[in-house]
């Protein structure tokens, strides 16, 4: 039952609002922590693991943010709940594996935090739009009040010290969750991704087949921990987030000036499929929707941007399920799903 | 090509990592993409460093050999050559304990070993603010028996600012 009520909300930090909302989808900081004297999450024993879960939701009940948070044992939850939670982007695919992992979830799905992921505390904070200074922020002075209960294993030399050395210094991942497809329609995406990455960022995106990026959704994050504070991590991710945003609308404009028929004709052509399909995968799923999240940004279609976010969550295998209220084979999901995409088009 | 996570089905999505210039792929089949989240946001270091990290560890230079393979760290029991085949060290202590592969390794990773963000350190810990309210709460005590109310109310507001800070 206890993440069921998770099933018809969406998380604040998909509700559309936020600096480029059109593009950016969200903005994400993580900040791994560890216990001062406890080994890490791999090599503790069950007793260590329940000693930090009692330290960690002794810490969280003097936080203001996380003293009503929504504490989950991921040892109640099957591996499809576990799915449903890592689709919402709750937990990590290691604590989605893991085995004596806990989750607090705050008010409105914004912070959450991991525990015996692979370092004791993973804190998250999620925001739509770009947002990282201001997110940034608000997790630093959790994570204050956090220390101040817990005995965080920090060097002089190393600042936080963590299971993996890569994450070590300010155990900080900041992160943005980009949509960037008139950049790849005018093939330009190449280029401007690669003179991104020389600026100590990482960029991700997720290929099908072909050169084209399933959904043109993109991650960008900072690539190192140590020797650069979190606000000059925060900062440079902010800025070359502009600097490529900037380029994404000149190539909306141009494609406006240039193709406006061709392209308004995909646009629908796309809305129509996600509106009446009866059958439909999640990759085609993922590419339809950034046509039309293009479209909205166009001005072509009126959706919210809530509901264009919602739905690349919610599409995903154990959402449908979870919506469902059953186990589905694949075929069965495809149908599940365009009948939740139909209906959540159509309010 | 054969998915990466599985080795049975075949690749068809292929996930992308560019730094520096530099790519990294992972390539896999549908159901096992699906399973990290089809957008793959779960994933948490990057790519390439998981990949750089196995890498250093191998080429560790002037640590004698013997030496390298007797070291253990006393609270977790972990080896360096089982840092080498997991990638992840066993507790804090381990990086006293590996101080002298893991400068040389974090070097490399982040092109620095200082450490500029944040320290906890700027906030006392949840114990010394315990032990400095006891404190504060006997010499009140004292300062009342001996009748300095200045003093006293002095006191009494520090008590109520560490004691207020503890909540938030
Ligand atoms: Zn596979
Ligand atoms: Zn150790």
């Amino acid at each position: 039952m206890g993440i069921d009520r998770y099933i018809n909300r969406i998380g604040e930090w998909l509700n559309g609002s936020g600096e480029n909302a059109g593009i950016v989808i969200s903005s994400r900081i993580r900040l791994a922590r560890n216990i001062k004297g406890i080994p890490f999450s791999i090599f503790a024993s069950e007793r260590d693991c329940n000693e930090v879960a009692k330290m960690a939701c002794f810490a969280f009940s003097k936080s203001s943010y996380l003293a009503n948070a929504d504490i989950i044992d991921l040892r109640d939850i099957n591996d499809l709940g576990r799915q449903f939670l890592m689709e919402r982007h709750l937990i990590s695919i290691e604590a989605a594996k893991g085995q004596n992992g806990l989750v607090a979830i705050g008010d409105k799905e914004m912070i959450s935090v991991m525990v015996n992921e692979e370092d004791h505390l993973r804190l998250q904070i999620m925001g739509s739009g770009l947002g990282l200074l201001s997110l940034w922020r608000v997790i630093s002075q959790i994570d204050d009040t956090l220390s101040r209960n817990l005995d965080y294993a920090t060097s002089l030399n190393w600042g936080y010290l963590t299971a993996c050395p890569t994450n070590v210094g300010t155990g900080m991942r900041a992160s943005v969750y980009i949509h960037l497809p008139a950049l790849t329609i005018t093939n330009q995406i190449n280029k401007v991704l690669k003179a991104v990455s020389q600026l100590g960022l990482a960029i991700r995106g997720i290929h099908g087949e072909g050169t084209e990026s399933l959904g043109n959704l993109f991650q960008i994050s900072n690539q190192i921990t140590l020797g650069q504070t979190e606000d000059e991590i925060a900062d440079n991710i902010e800025r070359v987030t502009r600097q490529i945003i900037s380029h994404e609308q000149t190539a909306q404009k141009n494609l406006l000036e240039k193709a406006s028929k061709s392209i308004e004709d995909r646009i629908f052509r796309a809305y129509g499929i996600l509106k009446y399909s009866r059958l439909i995968s999640s990759k085609e799923t993922l590419n339809l929707l950034s046509q039309v999240r293009l479209g909205v940004n166009m001005g072509y279609l009126m959706i919210p941007l809530s509901t264009l976010n919602e739905l690349l969550i919610i599409i995903q295998p154990a959402h449908v399920q979870k919506i469902a209220g059953r186990i589905l084979g694949p075929k069965a999901r495809d149908e599940k799903r365009a009948e939740i995409i139909r209906q959540r088009l159509s309010q | 090509m054969l998915c990466e996570d599985c080795k049975r089905k075949e690749a068809s999505i292929h996930f992308k990592e560019i730094v520096n210039g530099e790519l990294t792929e992972l390539h896999l089949c549908e159901t096992c993409a699906e399973k990290k989240g089809l957008t793959l946001y779960g994933l948490e270091s990057p790519l390439s460093l998981i990949n750089l990290l196995a890498g250093l560890a191998e080429v560790v230079e002037g640590i004698p050999f013997q030496e390298e393979t007797l070291q253990k760290c006393k609270t977790c029991g972990i080896t360096w050559s089982e840092f080498k085949k997991r990638g992840r060290l066993g507790c804090s202590e381990c990086y006293q304990v590996f101080s002298r592969q893991l400068s040389q390794i974090l070097r490399k990773i982040h092109g620095h070993i200082q450490h500029v963000g944040k320290t906890p350190e700027e906030i006392p810990s949840g114990v010394k603010r315990k032990k400095k309210i006891q404190d504060l709460r006997m010499q009140l005590e004292q300062a009342v028996k001996l009748e300095e109310f200045e003093k006293a109310a002095k006191l009494r507001d520090k008590i109520r600012e560490l004691e207020k800070a503890e909540g938030e």
